[in-house]
C-alpha cells in the first residue's frame, strides 16, 4: 500500500502564510503611524478647528458652527485670493503642460543632435531651489534689472516698467517663474514616456503623409494622455497650493495691493500671523481642499483615459 | 502598377565604417511579389526602408516608373507599408486605424468608409471595426495592419517581417492570405522576412542577402536547386544542407573521418575541368538526397555509407535522422516509414547526382 504523504505542518510565526502577512504589516506600520499622526490626525484636527473660534495664545476653542465658512465667502480678501489662485492655475497649468509636451516632442524627434545636452540644460531649473529661483526672477524683473534694460534698449519702452510693484504685472511675473520652474520636471515625465512610443507609429504616419503637427495631434498627444492626466492633476494641485514663490516675492504680504495673494499664502497669514485666527485659516484650507478636489476630478473627467476624437 | 529599379544602391550609417547594404541592384517586374530574405542584420529591412523613403540612400539610385525618387518624401512615393509591430494606434478603433491614411490625405468621409468597409470585408474584419487594437488577437491586428495598407490603394506594398510576431499556425494561415491578397490586388509587393519557408512559399522571386550583400536573386526553384554559393545553399531548406569538407581524389571524395564515396562521372567532369582534382572542396548534400529505402541502396551502390542514427525526429510524413559515419555528422530526411531509433546502424545512400560542390576558399558553387 502506498504510504499516504503526510502534509507538511503549517509553519507558524514569521515563516508561514500568516507570518508573511504579519511581516507586511510590520513593514507598513512606520509609514502608517507617520501618516496617521501627521496627516490624518492633522486633517481631523483642522476640520475640528474650522468649526471653532480658536485662540492659539490661550489655547481656547469656542464652537462657532459654520461661521468661519460663511466668513470665507463674505470676505473680499478671501475672494481676491481665490480669484488670484484660480487665474494663476488657469493660466499656469495649461501653459506648463503644453510647453512641456512640445519640448518633449521636439527632443524626442529622430535625428536631433545633442539631445542629452538639451535635456540637461532644460532640467537645470528643477534642481534650483524655489527661493533662489524667485530671487533670480526678482532680479531679472527689477526696475533696474536686465529685462527692463533690454526692453528700453530695444526702444519698446521709454521708462522702465515696475513689474514687481505694479499689481497689473506682479502675479504674471510669478506665473512666468512658476511655468519656467515646473516645465522641466513635466518635460522629463513626458520624455520618459515618449521613449516607449514605437518609432514605427511615426513612420507609418509619415508614409500616410502626416505632417509634424498631425503626428503630434493624432499620435503623440493621444499616446501621452495618461501622462497628461498626471501632469494636469499635479499641476492643479501645485498651483492651487502655490505659496513659496508668492511669499518670497511679496515678503509674505501678498502685495502689491493683494495682487499676489494666494489662498495658501492667506491661510498662512491668518493661521500664524498676528491676527490669531486659526479657525478661520482652517476653514479656508478646507475650502481650498474641496476646490482642488472638484477641479481635479473635473479635469480628469475632461481629459479622460480614452483618445480625443 | 509601378516599375521599380534599385540601381546599385548602397547604405552606410553615420559613424559606421562599413556599408550596411552594398551594391543592391535589381529590377522589379509588374505585379511581382519579391521577398528579401536573410539572417538578421543582413540589410534586408534597411533596403526596404530605403525603398520606403524612411532611410536615405547613401549611393546609387532608386527609380519608380523611370523617375529617380531618392529625395522624394515617403508620402509621395505611392507606397503602403506594413510594419513588424503593426504600428496600430492604440487609441483609435480598427476603422479609424484603417482610414487614418485617407483621412490625412483629405479623402471624403463617405469614400473612406466605403474603402474601409471593402478592405474589412476582404480581411474578415467587418465585425471588429469599432474595436480598439488592444481588444484584438495577434492575427486580427496583423489583418488590420494589412487593411490599412489595402485601403490606400498604393501601387507598391512593403511588408517588413509582418508575420514574425504570430504563432506558427497563424503564420501559415496568414501566409496564404497574403499570397491571395497579392493575386487579388495585382500590385507589386516587397516582403522582408528571415524565414526561408515564407520566402519559398510566397515569392515570385527571392533576393537572398547576407552581410549587406545580395547573394542571389532568383525564383524559389533556382535558389533551392541552383544556389550560387554555399551561403544560399545552406540558408534555403530545412533541415539545412549538409556540408562536408572533403578531398577529391580520382573519382572519390573522402574526409578522412569516415566519409568516402564515389562521385558519378557527370559531376566529376566539371570538377575535373575546373582543376579541383586532388584538391579540397566543400560538398553539400541536402537531407532529402540521403536515402535509406532499399531501392535507393540498390541503385546508388557506389555511395553507400554505414551510419549510426544519433537522434531521430518523427514528423508524420517524414523523419529526420541525425546520424554519423565515423565522426562525420549529417542529417537525412527520409520517409516516415523508414523511421530508425537512435543507436541503430543504418545503410544510407547519398544521391551524388544531386550533390553540390563549393570552392573551399570563397564558397562559390562549382558548376
Amino acid at each position: 500500500m502506498e504510504m499516504q504523504k503526510k502534509s507538511p505542518k503549517p509553519a507558524r510565526g514569521l515563516n508561514g502564510k500568516h507570518g508573511q502577512i504579519w511581516q507586511a504589516y510590520i513593514f507598513l506600520a512606520p509609514a502608517f503611524v507617520i501618516a496617521a499622526v501627521f496627516f490624518i490626525a492633522a486633517i481631523v484636527f483642522a476640520l475640528f478647528m474650522s468649526f471653532n473660534h480658536v485662540n492659539m495664545i490661550s489655547q481656547q476653542f469656542e464652537f462657532s458652527g459654520l461661521k468661519n465658512y460663511i466668513d470665507v465667502f463674505q470676505d473680499d480678501v478671501a475672494m481676491t485670493a481665490l480669484k488670484n489662485t484660480a487665474i494663476f492655475s488657469a493660466i499656469v497649468v495649461p501653459m506648463q503642460t503644453i510647453i512641456a509636451l512640445l519640448i518633449a516632442y521636439a527632443l524626442s524627434t529622430r535625428g536631433i543632435k545633442g539631445k542629452k545636452l538639451f535635456r540637461l540644460v532644460y532640467f537645470l531649473p528643477t534642481l534650483t531651489s524655489s527661493a533662489a529661483l524667485t530671487l533670480i526672477f526678482m532680479f531679472i524683473f527689477n526696475v533696474t534689472g536686465p529685462l527692463n534694460n533690454f526692453l528700453i534698449s530695444m526702444g519698446l519702452y521709454q521708462h522702465p516698467v515696475n513689474f514687481l510693484q505694479n499689481p497689473a504685472y506682479s502675479l504674471k511675473v510669478i506665473m512666468v517663474m512658476n511655468i519656467w520652474s515646473t516645465v522641466p520636471n513635466y518635460m522629463t515625465v513626458y520624455l520618459a514616456s515618449l521613449v516607449d512610443l514605437p518609432e514605427s507609429f511615426y513612420e507609418a504616419a509619415e508614409i500616410d503623409g502626416a505632417s509634424a503637427w498631425q503626428k503630434l495631434r493624432y499620435i503623440t498627444i493621444p499616446y501621452l494622455r495618461p501622462i497628461t492626466t498626471y501632469v494636469l492633476l499635479t499641476g492643479i494641485i501645485g498651483t492651487f497650493q502655490m505659496f513659496d514663490q508668492a511669499y518670497i516675492f511679496s515678503n509674505g504680504s501678498g502685495g502689491p495691493d493683494n495682487s499676489t495673494l494666494t489662498i495658501a499664502l492667506m491661510v498662512y497669514q491668518y493661521a500664524f500671523g498676528s491676527m490669531n485666527t486659526m479657525g478661520y485659516a482652517c476653514a479656508l484650507a478646507v475650502v481650498l481642499t474641496i476646490i482642488i478636489f472638484v477641479v481635479s476630478r473635473l479635469t480628469e473627467r475632461l481629459n479622460g483615459s480614452e483618445g480625443l476624437r | 502598377m509601378v516599375k521599380i529599379k534599385l540601381d546599385h544602391i548602397y547604405k552606410k550609417y553615420a559613424g559606421n565604417d562599413d556599408y550596411s547594404v552594398t551594391d543592391f541592384d535589381m529590377e522589379m517586374k509588374d505585379n511581382e511579389f519579391v521577398v528579401f530574405v536573410g539572417p538578421s542584420g543582413c540589410g534586408k529591412s534597411t533596403t526596404l526602408r530605403m525603398v520606403a523613403g524612411l532611410e536615405t540612400i547613401s549611393k546609387g539610385n532608386l527609380f519608380m516608373n523611370g523617375q529617380q525618387v531618392n529625395e522624394v518624401q515617403p508620402k509621395d512615393r505611392d507606397i503602403a507599408m506594413v510594419f513588424q509591430n503593426y504600428a496600430l494606434y492604440p487609441q483609435m478603433t480598427v476603422a479609424d486605424n484603417m482610414g487614418f491614411g485617407l483621412k490625412i490625405r483629405k479623402v471624403p468621409h463617405t469614400e473612406i468608409k466605403k474603402r474601409v468597409d471593402d478592405a474589412a470585408e476582404i480581411l474578415g474584419l467587418s465585425d471588429y471595426l469599432t474595436r480598439k487594437p488592444g481588444a484584438l488577437s495577434g492575427g486580427q491586428r496583423q489583418r488590420v495592419a494589412l487593411g490599412r495598407a489595402i485601403v490606400r490603394d498604393a501601387s507598391l506594398f512593403l511588408l517588413d517581417e509582418p508575420l514574425s510576431n504570430l504563432d506558427a499556425k497563424l503564420r501559415v494561415e496568414m501566409r496564404t492570405q497574403i499570397a491571395q491578397l497579392h493575386q487579388r490586388l495585382e500590385t507589386n509587393m516587397i516582403y522582408v522576412t528571415h524565414d526561408q519557408v515564407e520566402a519559398m512559399t510566397m515569392a515570385d522571386r527571392i533576393v537572398i542577402m547576407n552581410d549587406g550583400k545580395v547573394q542571389q536573386i532568383g525564383t524559389p526553384d533556382e535558389l533551392y536547386n541552383k544556389p550560387t554559393n554555399k551561403f544560399v545553399a545552406g540558408f534555403m531548406g530545412s533541415p539545412a544542407m549538409n556540408f562536408f569538407d572533403v578531398h577529391l581524389h580520382d573519382n572519390r571524395v573522402s574526409n578522412g573521418k569516415g566519409l568516402d564515396i564515389v562521385v558519378p562521372e557527370g559531376r566529376l567532369k566539371g570538377l575535373r575541368q575546373q582543376g579541383y582534382l586532388d584538391k579540397d572542396v566543400v560538398m553539400g548534400v541536402r537531407p532529402e538526397d540521403i536515402h535509406t529505402e532499399q531501392i535507393a541502396i540498390d541503385t546508388f551502390t557506389d555511395s553507400i555509407v554505414n551510419s549510426q542514427v544519433v537522434v531521430s525526429e518523427f514528423l508524420g510524413t517524414e523523419s529526420n535522422l541525425y546520424s554519423k559515419v565515423g565522426t562525420t555528422e549529417f542529417v537525412a530526411q527520409v520517409n516516415a516509414r523508414d523511421f530508425h531509433r537512435p543507436g541503430e546502424n543504418v545503410e544510407m545512400a547519398f544521391e551524388m547526382n544531386k550533390a553540390h560542390f563549393f570552392d573551399k576558399d570563397n564558397g562559390v558553387t562549382i558548376e
